[in-house]
């Protein structure tokens, strides 16, 4: 119940500070407001080909059933790893597709319990990165560079090691 | 390397839909994929330039430049190459809402950032190491408050939705550490 009382109030507190505080120095809240949206506006329209680049290249992926068959291929590591096999698609879908890990999650979550092994490490590796090809097509369209150069190996390796610190961690705390 | 990835997804996902017989289904992903697209763009310019005029808001009233000196000893570190008060205040409240798990907030405050760290770039349209460093953090994605994922615990009837917390903070926190070493690492050999 903290939990919720904090998660529901952080947002409005957090856009409420910035208000009062700006009012109470005597700032054109209003005007200066609508500046700032003419900026935000030019972000959003730049962006379109870097999302709809990585957006396409997912959906053809996932539809023909190539995704299905890198996530059979992966199946081996997991036996390799000591993992349940259930939660390899996982850590391979996490850093392409944040919208389709979540959805494995749910999956996952509602077929064997939350509160199960698998359901707590499920979770715990969804929360344990944002989804790299995702931020490095926003943050870096943004500035409208298109080659992430070594930030891709670093995002995809770091990624690795926060599931591996995910599931470790699960296991440890309350096996 | 992003070349050679997006080429082998499309060609990759033919072959597989050809062998599969899953060219027509195929197809039809593509386009849905361009409608979506626009709408999740759309989506996406609402809330960007909502928290592009609050963030305007807050520079203009100086909360952004006393946000930049309470983090200043750690964003020295992490940015040694940015003297400007207001970029390292963009930077300090994008790192905050990441870490409040706001994250409606969280995108927009980091684009605002990332454009400012990239108006100080010396060499503009490359990756200068502030922005190396920023989007690293980023990938990183220490949070305090996970929302969606307690949320989807809560959902599905867990005892104890946030307990899940912890785990993820640790995970999140090491992912972070190795991303940071990485960065520093691979950019010493990044071909200019």
């Amino acid at each position: 119940m903290l939990f919720h009382a904090v998660s529901v109030w952080t947002m409005p507190l957090f856009i409420l500070l910035i208000l009062v505080y700006a009012f109470s120095r005597k700032v054109r809240v209003y005007e200066v407001f609508l500046q700032g949206v003419e900026d935000g506006l030019q972000v959003g329209v730049r962006l379109f080909p870097f999302l709809l680049g990585i957006f396409t290249a997912l959906a053809v992926f996932r539809s023909s059933g190539a995704m299905d068959l890198l996530l059979n291929l992966t199946a081996p590591l997991a036996k390799l790893a000591g993992l349940p096999r259930e939660i390899v698609p996982l850590l391979v879908l996490k850093p392409l597709s944040g919208t389709a890990a979540l959805g494995y999650m749910g999956e996952l979550l509602q077929k064997h319990g939350p509160d199960s092994v698998i359901g707590r490490m499920a979770a715990a590796v969804q929360g344990s990165t944002e989804t790299t090809f995702y931020v490095l097509t926003v943050y870096l369209g943004a500035i409208g560079i298109k080659k992430p150069q070594h930030l891709l190996a670093v995002g995809l390796l770091a990624d690795w090691a926060a599931f591996a610190a995910a599931i470790i961690l699960v296991n440890f705390l309350c096996p | 390397m992003i070349n050679l990835i997006w080429f082998a997804m499309f060609a990759l996902a033919f072959l597989a839909a050809g062998f599969n017989g899953t060219l027509d289904a195929t197809t039809q992903a593509l386009f849905a994929a361009t409608e979506q697209t626009v709408t999740f763009c759309l989506g996406l310019v609402g809330i960007l330039a909502f928290w592009s005029g609050i963030m305007r808001i807050a520079e203009v009233s100086g909360l952004t430049g006393i946000i930049a000196r309470a983090f200043h000893p750690l964003l020295k570190r992490l940015f040694p190459q940015i003297k400007n008060q207001a970029t390292l205040g963009a930077v300090a409240l994008s790192l905050a809402a990441n870490l409040l798990g706001l994250s409606n907030a969280a995108t927009p405050l980091g684009l605002k950032a990332i454009r400012d760290l990239a108006r100080e770039n010396p060499q503009p349209g490359r990756l200068s190491p502030a922005i190396c460093t920023f989007v690293t953090l980023i990938l990183g994605g220490v949070t305090l408050f996970p929302t969606t994922v307690i949320a989807f615990r809560a959902k599905t009837g867990s005892q104890s939705p946030a307990a899940i917390l912890w785990p993820i903070l640790g995970a999140t926190l090491f992912g972070t550490a190795v991303a940071l070493i990485l960065n520093r690492l691979f950019s010493g050999t990044r071909r200019p």
